[in-house]
């Protein structure tokens, strides 16, 4: 068989492609991409607003508890832990879309450049589940405790808190780290293996 | 612009085609990616400096959304049968050379696919090594790795054919 000879024969018939229409091409560019990296801005984007609420519910904390002044420190430290997770989702997303993915470069870079790319922002998120929700359970945790005639230091002085804190934190923090890993793995985790498979095929010498 | 681009995109729509069809069996994976290789050329135009054909260009920007794009894995049910595979079993229709082939190439690696599809579509080797980043004495060896595989597949289908 003439590999040539078909090849051109199947360009005619199976492989012709059907007539595109200038409406057809303009209307696909109205659309929003729905490449995995896209994705991934998604998440960053998802997690932003829900810290953008967070910190709102922090604000609305702060105003409630304006008349008790011993728990203004720990709704100040929510509030400041908020901000500090809006800088950093803010930056993040803006660090991703300064570092677009070239489509015309050669295949080898590009997917190199797509795996990186997605897989550092998934290490962002598994390192973001150990900070972010323990920290969010103490913070919550000493705010519940705080009363007038009990500071934070005398919480942190009773045994009797401490202990549920530190296995509610032992409990928590695993937990969150595994669904952020278990969404990450179910989102990305076949491209990523996609990607790593045909990089290291164009990698390999021969 | 946006004239000029739908012009040639008009005129090397077949390179997206063969592209996508290469990869995606899924007739949704199909148009999603169709979408995603127009929006990502567009995207792209603006750099597009003429230094490589068109039709280069295309390649490139088809290949890397397609091989970066999640596709879903589900078994094919528009392309031929995937009874072919078997080589124990005789095929129960004479398809046509040209529709084999196609089989064969679609059942390689995703990378040894694209090398032969540019050598069948009339690219040199160092093309080939400029569109995949492979240098070019490996491109020279995947692409007679592949062709060899290819031959192979296309001669034990022809001696189980009834």
């Amino acid at each position: 068989m003439d590999l040539q000879q078909e090849w051109n024969k199947l360009q005619e018939t199976n492989l012709a492609a059907p007539p595109l229409s200038e409406i057809e091409i303009l209307e696909a560019l109205q659309h929003g991409s729905r490449a995995p990296l896209a994705g991934v801005k998604r998440v960053i984007r998802f997690r932003l607003y829900a810290v953008i609420v967070y910190l709102l519910l922090a604000l609305g904390f702060m105003w409630y508890n304006w008349n008790a002044p011993e728990k203004l420190p720990i709704a100040l430290c929510i509030l400041l832990y908020y901000s500090l997770a809006l800088l950093f989702s803010g930056w993040q997303l803006w660090h991703l879309q300064q570092k677009a993915v070239v489509m015309d470069g050669d295949l080898l870079h590009t997917l190199q450049a797509y795996h990186k790319i997605v897989n550092n922002n998934i290490r962002i998120d598994a390192i973001l589940g150990w900070f972010i929700y323990p920290m969010s359970f103490a913070l919550g945790f000493f705010y519940m405790l705080v009363r007038p005639d009990r500071g934070i230091v005398d919480i942190l002085q009773t045994q009797s808190f401490m202990l549920p804190l530190l296995l509610g934190m032992v409990v928590v923090t695993p937990l969150f780290w595994w669904f952020t890993k278990l969404v990450n793995r179910r989102l990305f985790g076949d491209l990523l293996a996609q990607l790593e498979e045909n990089i290291n095929f164009l990698t390999e010498q021969e | 612009m946006e004239k000029e681009f739908v012009q040639l995109v008009q005129q090397n729509a077949g390179i997206i085609h063969k592209v996508i069809h290469l990869y995606v069996d899924h007739p949704e994976d199909r148009r999603d990616l169709y979408q995603e290789v127009l929006l990502q050329a567009w995207k792209s135009y603006a750099g597009f400096k003429g230094e490589a054909a068109f039709s280069t260009w295309l390649y490139r920007i088809s290949l890397n959304t397609v091989l970066t794009f999640r596709r879903r894995q589900r078994i094919p049910t528009s392309e031929l049968n995937s009874q072919y595979d078997r080589a124990s079993e005789p095929l129960r229709h004479s398809p046509e050379d040209s529709e084999l082939l196609w089989l064969a190439i679609k059942q390689l690696n995703e990378i040894d696919r694209v090398i032969i599809t540019l050598h069948l579509d009339g690219y040199d080797n160092e093309e080939i090594a400029e569109v995949t980043g492979l240098n070019k004495n490996n491109t020279t060896v995947r692409l007679h790795r592949a062709k060899q595989n290819v031959v192979q597949r296309l001669k034990n289908w022809s001696s189980t054919k009834i």
